[in-house]
């Protein structure tokens, strides 16, 4: 079997090949959808929807058994073990299968459809190891893992955005007026990247930050305190909020990493709230550290 | 050979990128300055030339990563190839590379620097091979007494365009 990658997207669990690749992404809690692609044709459709009651599964799958009936009435359905938590069916086509399953979260009061597409054939193995993978942990920091980045956040902290262009990922968690944004630029030889301190100082503008070296993700870090830019009225009428950041180089995988935490006074949360791995294998981490 | 805008997704990761012979290419460190004929208009052939200069190429500057992509497509490497070298050498995913090099590939067909090659020996010494092929298939008919080679592309040209052969002319 293939190496396995984990992803954690909106407090889902799932171990899928390492060739795989997130395509299209969902940010919202209430409905959505991720879609996995190797390099040449679309692998896996996670979907979500919140339901308030569990639905009618057994009807669920009929229909859908019926519309694949109807888009290749030649295949052949099996019936998935029931044995996992899922239900569903496996349609043989000519060369290709199809894996649709379905199952209801209680914890998290959604409906889950899982779709694997098998264009050279099903591998029955990697599906049973894709499904059994799936779980809703129950953790007390929400932890997201796509992209390349993986960070724990506070609860009530929600991602508001995810920007994902090649070699530039920009993660957003917003909780209230507070907001950590994680940025990890690839290619690092292809950015003119000023030196951590340099780039820092650049980005609170005309607010005087205090430098401080760190640790973040085992890396040295170089940090800023300070209070973020904003309009005059604003930081008179002590709206402006305090800012910490940290930037760092993980060798690894050339990779620059900028975390820009902003809060309103009185939120005692920190950058240590906010633990992140940058280098996602063991081999990587020893490589780094 | 084909259009970038006719390929599909599958294919364009199979074809192979062919240079352009009539590129000039100059090498300044890791960069790479292309230079391309321009087509001659009849204000750019003189007399008029006399008075104005104009310029007979077209220089395009590349940076360091497309440099790196120039570089790699050297006729023999598939498009699939060169982005996994591109990944490899970056530290980035398939998906990651692929966004870069796809449309970087696709500037270069616009300016038709490049052209893309599908299909099963596509690369540039498959295509070579099949050329000097038919070279030497036009030279043994032309040893034979026959029509010449040149005579025989003219033909081929006149009944593509569909025109007359010139009068006197042997068919």
């Amino acid at each position: 079997m293939d190496q396995m990658q984990e992803v954690d997207w909106l407090q889902m669990h799932f171990a899928v090949p390492v060739e795989w690749s997130i395509v299209r992404h969902g940010l919202r809690t209430g409905k959505g959808r991720l879609l996995l692609a190797d390099r040449r044709d679309q692998r896996m459709q996670l979907s979500w929807t919140r339901c308030a009651n569990p639905p009618d599964l057994t009807e669920a799958i009929r229909q859908y058994r019926e519309k694949d009936r109807l888009e290749w009435p030649t295949g052949r359905f099996v019936d998935l073990t029931p044995a996992t938590p899922w239900r569903g069916y496996r349609h043989y086509r000519d060369d290709s299968a199809l894996t649709r399953a379905g199952r209801y979260e209680s914890r998290l009061r959604r409906w889950i459809e899982m779709t694997l597409d098998w264009p050279h054939g099903c591998d029955t193995e990697l599906e049973t190891a894709i499904l059994q993978s799936f779980r809703v942990p129950d953790e007390s920091r929400p932890r997201w893992r796509a992209f390349g980045v993986d960070v724990h956040v506070p609860n009530g902290y929600q991602l508001a955005r995810a920007e994902v262009k090649p070699a530039r990922v920009t993660l957003r968690f917003e909780n209230g007026r507070s907001e950590l944004t994680v940025h990890r630029r690839g290619m690092v030889e292809a950015w003119s990247i000023a030196e951590g301190r340099t780039s820092l100082a650049r980005q609170f503008g005309r607010t005087c930050p205090q430098f401080e070296s760190g640790a973040v993700a085992g890396h040295h870090a170089c940090m800023a305190h300070g209070e973020e830019e904003t309009v005059r009225i604003r930081r008179f009428l002590g709206q402006a909020r305090q800012r910490c950041d940290a930037v760092w180089h993980c060798p690894s995988r050339h990779a620059v990493w900028h975390l820009d935490f902003r809060r309103p006074r009185g939120d005692k949360t920190g950058l240590d709230d906010f633990p992140i791995t940058c280098c996602l294998s063991p081999v990587e981490r020893r490589g780094c550290r | 050979m084909t259009n970038h805008k006719q390929l599909a997704e599958q294919d364009l990761l199979d074809a192979v990128p062919i240079r352009n012979r009539a590129v000039g290419i100059r090498r300044s460190g890791d960069r790479v300055t292309l230079s391309m004929p321009l087509q001659q208009r009849w204000y750019m052939k003189p007399p008029f030339n006399w008075v104005l200069p104009f310029r007979g190429r077209r220089r395009i500057e590349l940076d360091i990563m497309g440099s790196e992509i120039w570089e790699a497509c050297d006729g023999d490497r598939s498009c699939e190839q060169i982005i996994d070298g591109f990944a490899e050498a970056h530290h980035l995913t398939f998906q990651e590379a692929r966004a870069v090099v796809v449309r970087f590939i696709q500037s270069l067909v616009q300016r038709r620097l490049i052209v893309l090659a599908v299909g099963q020996n596509s690369t540039l010494s498959d295509i070579s091979q099949k050329l000097s092929e038919d070279d030497a298939e036009k030279k043994a008919v032309s040893n034979d007494g026959q029509r010449s080679a040149a005579s025989v592309t003219r033909t081929f040209n006149r009944q593509r365009s569909g025109m007359k052969p010139a009068s006197g002319e042997r068919r």
